[in-house]
């Protein structure tokens, strides 16, 4: 990576950062490996069973509905985070004004803890005193009250609202410094040819945005698989199982139902999830520059 | 219709626009706020955007009272040795990557690498086991392993890239002089990347203050919760004093903001750069 030549000694400069990463990072992997593959709860002796853990997961019908309702939140997310994102960074950017002010409250939730967030939220989602149905009782709209975080139909979507609602802002501000980087020049020399702005974001943001929105998409769906925190603070994965995804359930089996060896089959589950994304959607699109 | 009308126009609309979202964002912090400084009572009878009487610190004295104030000190201690010991470990590894020529350079970023593309929740359950057979269980300080562990790829990978951005004349100069590689390091620098270090303290900083999961399953002694879990709990021990519940979760949010509005520019453009960078 430098220039200058190493000496061997110099490898210890690495040694504090290498034990840390290796004792508490890497080892654990592994074990979560060979943990999966074991009948264990955590108190007897482990018994070496194979693959069954991942053969019962797969026929689990509340994991395979985790996995469903997971794969709606990261689609959900994506659109809304990058849909949204793109056209607030856009208005942003044209309007230069008190673009610091309102960059800076855009950004303010996603600093905030979760626990607070949901602490707030859950406030927020009564049934009774609540700002949303409050809210709607008083522009009349009795009907859509519901008992947000309560009712099987409603209390996955209430829930991933909140982590939607707080990652946003990080979303606005990376599209809009990757906006910023594109030239003007660009845009005036499409408004000489006469190209409408429909057509000069299609052919001109778009392109010259593409590894930034990439890397959102990514950071926004791996960030939808691995969500545990939101869930579990604000139902804990019901009412029933109804808004379980694959981090609760794995929480659920490993330190509720003590069975840590099917819990570690989750957990290497989620682990290939993300890993497993990521590599197909960056062969699908592959690395564009222009 | 006259262009610069049009543009006028235009241009009211998306501030509008703006000032909307704006306003949805900020609103659920805000109505927190305001409901810390009413009675329960208030609260269940009406909605109002400014409390009744904005001198009522019952609600935050109560909390006081709690094991909030306990808990804030253990978060600040955490967090802060934390933050030293990935400094320290995070600098001396990314001058090293940053400065020398050697072969297993791209396999250590490589490894380090795995710490950005596994979600650190995976590993939960066996770092639990770990930390049950170690005895680390019933201890205050053993996870700031764990905080450092996480932050540690990112980090490193900040600071190689703002030390790479160095310009080598700079190293150069100093090896004329006959610097030994730490007067190398602790002299040029480390100084010259202040503010890659700044980006990166700041950036760990509040992902270690947030961390929700780890410190929930592993700080299983009481006296040892930090702020988020004693927020977090504080849900299920208040049920409905809402009141209570929002000057709980106003204090929690309060230090972090006002680190926030002070820092707000190298927070934002740091997190921008982390995302590139990843």
């Amino acid at each position: 990576m430098g220039n200058l030549k190493m000496k061997p000694a110099y490898y210890l400069y690495f040694l504090p950062a290498l034990v840390l990463f290796s004792v508490f990072f890497i080892a654990p992997f592994i074990q979560t490996i060979i943990f999966s593959l074991q009948d264990w709860d955590s108190i007897g002796a482990m018994k070496f069973i194979g693959i069954s853990n991942y053969l019962e997961m797969f026929q689990d019908e509340v994991f395979l509905a985790s996995v469903l309702r997971v794969f709606q939140y990261a689609v959900i997310q994506v659109a809304v985070q990058i849909g949204l994102g793109l056209l607030f960074a856009s208005l942003l950017r044209g309007e230069k004004k008190g673009n610091g002010f309102f960059r800076a409250v855009y950004f303010l939730p996603y600093i905030i803890s979760s626990a607070a967030i949901c602490t707030m939220f859950t406030v927020m989602y009564d049934n009774d005193i609540g700002l949303i149905n409050n809210l709607l009782r008083f522009v009349g709209l009795d009907s859509l009250v519901h008992i947000w975080l309560g009712e099987e139909k409603t209390a996955f979507y209430a829930t991933i609202a909140v982590p939607i609602w707080q990652g946003l802002g990080m979303y606005i501000v990376i599209l809009l410094s990757g906006l910023q980087g594109i030239s003007e020049d660009y845009y005036e020399a499409a408004k000489i040819d006469g190209a409408t702005s429909f057509q000069a974001f299609r052919k001109i943001t778009i392109p010259l945005l593409w590894p930034i929105i990439q890397i959102c998409i990514i950071l926004s769906v791996s960030g939808a698989f691995k969500n545990f925190d939101y869930v579990y603070m604000l139902t804990g994965g019901g009412p029933g199982s109804s808004t379980h995804v694959p981090a609760t359930f794995m929480y659920d089996k490993a330190f509720v139902g003590m069975r840590y060896g099917y819990g570690s089959a989750v957990a290497v589950f989620i682990f290939s999830l993300g890993f497993l994304f990521t590599v197909v959607f960056k062969t699908i699109t592959g690395r564009k520059t222009y | 219709m006259n262009p610069i009308v049009k543009r006028r126009m235009v241009s009211v609309v998306k501030y509008t626009l703006m000032t909307v979202y704006a306003v949805i964002t900020i609103f659920p912090l805000y109505w927190t706020f305001v409901n810390s400084f009413r009675t329960n009572n208030q609260i269940f009878s009406k909605m109002v955007l400014w409390p009744e009487n904005i001198t009522y610190f019952e609600n935050y004295k109560k909390i006081f009272q709690q094991n909030i104030p306990l808990a804030f000190k253990n978060s600040v201690v955490l967090t802060v040795i934390s933050l030293l010991v990935l400094t320290c470990c995070a600098l001396m590894a990314g001058f090293v990557l940053a400065t020398y020529r050697f072969r297993f350079a791209k396999a250590i970023y490589l490894l380090f690498s795995m710490g950005v593309v596994i979600p650190r929740l995976s590993i939960l359950i066996a770092t639990f086991r770990n930390f049950s057979t170690f005895g680390f269980l019933n201890q205050q300080y053993p996870i700031i392993f764990c905080y450092v562990t996480f932050e540690l790829p990112m980090a490193i990978f900040l600071i190689v890239g703002f030390m790479q951005a160095l310009p080598s004349s700079v190293l150069e100069s100093g090896i004329i002089d006959g610097c030994s590689s730490l007067k190398l390091m602790t002299r040029i620098v480390v100084p010259m990347s202040r503010n890659g270090l700044l980006t990166m303290v700041i950036l760990a900083f509040v992902s270690i203050w947030n961390e929700y999961a780890y410190s929930m399953i592993l700080l299983s002694n009481r006296k040892y919760k930090t702020l988020t879990i004693a927020l977090a709990n504080s849900k299920s021990e208040f049920t409905v004093q809402y009141g209570m519940l929002s000057a709980g979760a106003v204090f929690a949010v309060v230090p972090i903001m006002i680190v926030y509005f002070f820092l707000q520019d190298k927070i934002i453009s740091g997190i921008v750069m982390g995302a590139e960078k990843g």
